[in-house]
């Protein structure tokens, strides 16, 4: 009995994902070869150190949604799995012309009565438009009403009150990653619900987000190849995938019976897909998630917790660089951790001021801080900057959900056994990766579990891996669109 | 714990006892207060037994457990009247059934139907007399009685219907007493765990009672106008042998209103705290009333037979004859007297007792 | 009727401070003045006492109207003044108020707009600590009960349906708890408000340092290992009387039937005797 054969690209989330659920659910051999183009695992989850003083913080994903009040939250019982610990993370607060605005009171108080009634006139309606039920829902196509695909632009033009329309668009700007009229109504309304606990609430690994891939790590049985870009896939004739590699300026060409390209929308225009069919599909799959987003992530270092009593949360929403988040990065840690601000800029913000060197870039972010917080600049230690453009992909406003067959099997008439998988395939998250890679992984252990040496007319056994997987299959693609 | 009311009652049913049987042993005077002690004794029997089962519990002794020590100290009682019939009296009276038999019974009875509702031990005594009348007119009470004497013969049918029905103190209606004894205990002295902090009113007592003495003064009124045979055979008038409807109903009555106001009067009004001698003695007697019970008739009947066996032609030959009533009276008071100052002793030094026999046997 | 009057605080304290004595009370009578409605199925009112009342409060509320909510010297004083007979008082900052929180005393520093509301928000949430504290502390003294009435909650023997009663009167105390902190419930337990208001964002964060969800959950928990083993006496006790009652029954056609056996006995033994 031959072993299949499973070849992974991307060793980020999208890739440790599903080969470990593969690993988890297979009941037949297997075995998986992850390629990774970097150094390192992890993809866009990166916690880091800094150099001068004993603090980590996060340079890429900064939270994790926790939708385990609804129903099934596959990730976070992936977390819990792993024996990894959590920290909640809460914010309200938001600094709009050097004061904060924590709430109702702060804004009667600035704005005054109508203000007040304009927020809460916006908030009932975007609860109106998506209940936590849809919210949760994982397929922005199960929202019923056939205007939520329109741009999120809308829904802001339509607040009477240009002080609350500004507070609306600049606290959920960095969640967004994008402009509104860039995104639907759909996903702009989430962005901004997700702050309502009884939609959704946050959290973090204690310790550092990086937690999640290395562990997943350690429990994988695969081969794992640092350093190995992807160079191209094609199909062999004897109908396998096969997958040339560069290394150190060297090629090899493995052979897959199934290969998942766990890549981001943006890092697959360099890997090359050869014949026509193939060439074509994908290109069609890349350019209906191209809608790049862009974060900055600025993080600094102080000696001194200078913010302690005015930001006493995990983050704050500053009304600079468009809207941007603050983080306190040590409220991560359980106990405390050393002082460490950390900013994350997005959508046009970030793709401007990425060409600005890393010293401008932190001098920026030091400006952005209230004018209560500007003594904080005497206690700087050190400053580290990650960019991260085109790391994530908007939805934008019109865009028609693809089923899932489609995302997950771009070419599946001679390239069954291609999958993608992705965030930019859900909701850009880590919660919709886990969800990409659960999809494609039971669909490949399903093909696992009927290789010819199983008996085709034997049903499985209830809550056996091929049940499961069955269970997952989808229907066969009859035609495509 | 010890009431002094139940002292004081049982060391009067035993003087009555002493005095009685001097009397009429001696020399054949049957005195008025005869037949109210075996009665008073059998009911603060009764009580007793709730007393005493109450003080086990609160020592934490199980249900179990406190049945066997009262099987076994019934037991005791019953072969002691049977060995009492024998030794202290003759082997020819072995099956007389007296009243240590009956308590002796009662104290088995009880130990079984103790935990059962004071309601159902009063409908069990209710059936008992209105059977009792029935079954001495089915086992014809009058032919075992010879001149006044009860005289049965050496045969199980005459001996079991001597021991139910026709006996000197047979079951039937007799057990009454020590029941209605044990149920008056369980209205009176409740357990400490009920919750109830203050103590119950004897006024029920005293009123069940008043309610006996009426019924029996009532019976003793309208016997003549009632038609044979009830008269003869049912409503008979004050007998204590057979024991009568008027006699219970009256003994019942005189128990429970004499009890319920020396209750009131002595245990809880603490009347005779400036006599303490009389609670001294009262407690004494009462302690020892088990051996004052073998002990007097012992002291007055042992040298009455052997005084018959010597210088008579039989030991009974001088029964009821022996002395006149100055004589035998006065022996009565100095019988009692005797016993008073002996039980001190034995107190004080510790000496073995029946009750301490017994003790030692069935606990 | 005279207004409560900061007494017991200095002049130097800012105008407008204030001490509350606050009790809890179905009507107001001539107690005082109302501080904050109770949510209406709770049918009480946090009373705050006239000076001179010496009525012993169950809470003390210092109310301190001032712009600056972290003036140093005054956070000092109030801790000074809340620390009184507690331990460790908690401190908790929010944007444009200082909450403060003791054993039985509570104070606030907020501009004078906000304090009203936060006043009130204290007085329900210390009504809220006392409950859970008055039911911990009489859910504690059953405990000593339950190992020996844990028996009859499988067994019930003569002795231990004598005390019917007082397992009874424990299963009714405790269905009282029950009752008592079931009716708070949805106080402590109402979920995140989004948007927050001041008050609300207090609410949350008071509640989730006193830990008021973790010991309503504790003790729940403990009152069903209560209500359990009550609940199970208490069937053991009707099962146990029913058949008492039952076997009454049957005894008393046992004695009539002895009553029967004992003529038939008789006219045996005196056929015999004949």
């Amino acid at each position: 009995m031959r072993a299949w054969e499973i070849g992974i690209i991307g060793g980020g989330p999208g890739g440790l994902m599903t080969a470990y659920t593969i690993q988890k659910w297979a009941n037949d051999p297997f075995r998986i070869t992850l390629l990774e183009a970097s150094d390192r695992l992890g993809g866009k989850i990166l916690t880091r150190q800094f150099d001068s003083v004993s603090a980590h913080y996060e340079a890429g994903a900064a939270e994790i949604y926790d939708y385990s009040h609804m129903g099934e939250d596959p990730l976070k019982e992936l977390i819990a799995e792993l024996g990894l610990p959590i920290a909640r993370m809460e914010g309200s607060t938001a600094v709009v012309g050097d004061r904060p605005l924590a709430n109702l009171d702060d804004m009667h108080d600035r704005y005054g009565p109508d203000a007040v009634k304009a927020f809460a006139e916006f908030n009932r309606r975007a609860k109106d438009r998506i209940t936590p039920q849809e919210f949760y829902s994982p397929d922005p196509e199960a929202v019923g009403d056939p205007s939520i695909r329109r741009g999120f632009d809308v829904a802001l033009n339509a607040i009477p009150v240009p002080e609350v329309r500004s507070y609306v668009e600049q606290f959920i700007h960095s969640d967004l990653a994008t402009e509104p009229e860039n995104t639907s109504l759909a996903y702009g309304l989430q962005n901004y619900l997700m702050n309502d606990h009884a939609y959704m609430s946050l959290y973090g690994i204690a310790g550092g987000n990086e937690a999640l891939p290395r562990e997943l790590a350690k429990r994988l049985n695969a081969e794992i190849r640092l350093r190995h870009r992807v160079a191209s896939i094609e199909k062999t004739a004897e109908g396998r995938m096969a997958v040339t590699t560069e290394c150190r300026g060297s090629r090899s060409v493995s052979t897959f019976d199934a290969v998942v390209v766990a890549l981001p929308n943006a890092a697959m225009r360099n890997v090359v897909f050869r014949g026509n069919r193939l060439a074509s599909a994908m290109a069609e799959h890349r350019a209906e998630y191209d809608h790049p987003a862009h974060y900055l992530r600025v993080t600094i270092a102080f000696r001194k917790k200078f913010w302690h009593g005015k930001l006493n949360e995990s983050y704050c929403m500053l009304d600079q660089f468009g809207g941007c988040c603050l983080y306190d990065e040590s409220s991560r840690n359980p106990g405390g951790g050393y002082p460490v601000l950390g900013w994350l800029i997005a959508g046009e913000a970030a793709e401007a001021l990425a060409g600005l060197s890393d010293e401008q870039l932190i001098e920026k972010a030091l400006d952005s801080l209230p004018s209560y917080f500007s003594h904080g600049r005497e206690w700087i230690v050190e400053g580290r900057v990650h960019r991260w453009l085109d790391a994530v992909n908007a939805i934008p406003g019109g865009l028609q959900a693809r089923t899932l067959d489609w995302r997950h099997r771009p070419e599946p008439v001679d390239h069954p056994n291609l999958f993608a998988v992705g965030d930019y395939l859900f909701d850009s998250t880590l919660n919709g990766v886990l969800d990409s890679a659960n999809y494609a992984a039971m669909w490949i252990v399903s093909l696992l579990a009927d290789t010819p040496k199983e008996s085709h007319d034997r049903p499985a056994a209830l809550g056996t891996p091929r049940a499961i997987a069955d269970k997952y299959r989808p229907a066969p693609v009859l035609a495509r669109r | 714990m010890r009431y002094a009311s139940i002292d004081v009652l049982r060391t009067v049913a035993i003087a009555l006892m002493i005095l009685v049987h001097f009397l009429e042993n001696l020399s054949g005077v049957t005195w008025a207060p005869a037949g109210l002690g075996a009665p008073l004794f059998a009911f603060l029997s009764g009580l007793n037994i709730r007393i005493w089962t109450l003080s086990l519990e609160a020592k934490g002794i199980t249900d179990e457990a406190i049945r066997r020590i009262a099987v076994r100290r019934g037991l005791f009682l019953f072969v002691l009247g049977i060995a009492f019939n024998v030794l202290v009296w003759l082997p020819s009276d072995t099956f007389n059934w007296d009243v240590l038999t009956m308590i002796g019974t009662a104290m088995v009875a009880l130990a079984f139907l103790r935990g059962l509702p004071s309601g159902f031990l009063a409908f069990v005594c209710a059936v008992v007399f209105v059977l009792s009348p029935f079954l001495r007119i089915q086992a014809d009470y009058a032919s075992h009685w010879t001149n006044g004497y009860f005289e049965s013969e050496t045969t199980l049918p005459d001996v079991l219907i001597g021991y139910l029905s026709t006996g000197y103190i047979p079951l039937f209606p007799w057990i009454i007493f020590p029941i209605v004894g044990h149920i008056a205990g369980s209205y009176l002295f409740h357990r400490p765990t009920d919750g109830e902090a203050t103590p119950r009113s004897v006024r029920p007592l005293v009123t069940y009672g008043v309610c006996f003495l009426a019924i029996s003064v009532f019976l003793r009124v309208i016997r003549d106008a009632l038609p044979d045979p009830i008269p003869t055979k049912l409503v008979m008038g004050w007998t204590m042998f057979p024991a009568s409807p008027e006699y219970v109903t009256g003994l019942l009555g005189i128990a429970l209103v004499s009890f319920g106001i020396l209750h009131v009067g002595i245990d809880r009004r603490d009347c005779l705290r400036r006599v303490p001698a009389i609670l001294n003695v009262t407690r004494t007697m009462s302690q020892y009333s088990l051996t004052v019970y073998l002990l007097h008739h012992i002291l007055h009947l042992w040298p009455l037979w052997i005084y018959g066996t010597l210088f008579g032609t039989e030991a009974t030959e001088f029964w009821h004859s022996a002395m006149p009533v100055a004589v035998s009276g006065p022996l009565a008071l100095g019988c009692f007297a005797a016993c008073s100052v002996l039980f001190r002793q034995m107190r004080r030094r510790e000496w073995p007792s029946v009750e301490s026999l017994m003790r030692w046997l069935c606990d | 009727m005279r207004l409560p009057t900061n007494t017991d605080l200095p002049p130097s304290w800012p105008a407008g401070s204030v001490t509350h004595r606050v009790v809890y009370r179905v009507e107001v009578g001539a107690a005082g003045r109302i501080l904050a409605e109770l949510p209406f199925p709770l049918n009480r009112r946090a009373i705050a006492l006239l000076s001179g009342d010496a009525t012993p409060a169950e809470m003390e509320l210092l109310s301190v109207p001032f712009e600056n909510p972290e003036d140093a010297e005054l956070i000092a004083r109030v801790r000074e003044w809340i620390a009184v007979g507690a331990s460790a008082p908690q401190m908790i900052t929010f944007q444009g108020a200082q909450l403060f929180w003791g054993a039985g005393r509570a104070a606030v520093i907020a501009p004078q707009s906000r304090l009203t509301a936060l006043e009130v928000l204290l007085a329900e949430l210390a009504y809220f600590e006392l409950e859970i504290g008055a039911i911990e502390k009489s859910l504690g003294g059953f405990w000593p009960d339950l190992e020996a009435d844990a028996g009859p909650a499988f067994e019930l023997d003569e002795r231990t349906h004598r005390n019917r009663k007082k397992l009874g009167e424990r299963f009714r105390q405790l269905l009282g708890l029950r009752a008592r902190l079931t009716r708070i419930l949805p106080f402590v337990q109402t979920p995140h408000v989004y948007p927050p208001t001041l008050a609300s964002q207090v609410s949350e964060r008071l509640r989730e340092r006193l830990r008021m969800e973790h010991r309503i959950e504790i003790l729940q928990q403990q009152l069903d290992v209560f209500e359990r083993i009550y609940d199970a006496c208490g069937t053991r006790v009707s099962e146990f009387t029913a058949s008492k009652k039952g076997h009454l029954l049957e005894m008393i056609i046992i004695v009539m039937l002895a009553a029967q056996t004992m003529l038939v006995l008789f006219e045996v033994l005196t056929i015999a005797r004949n």
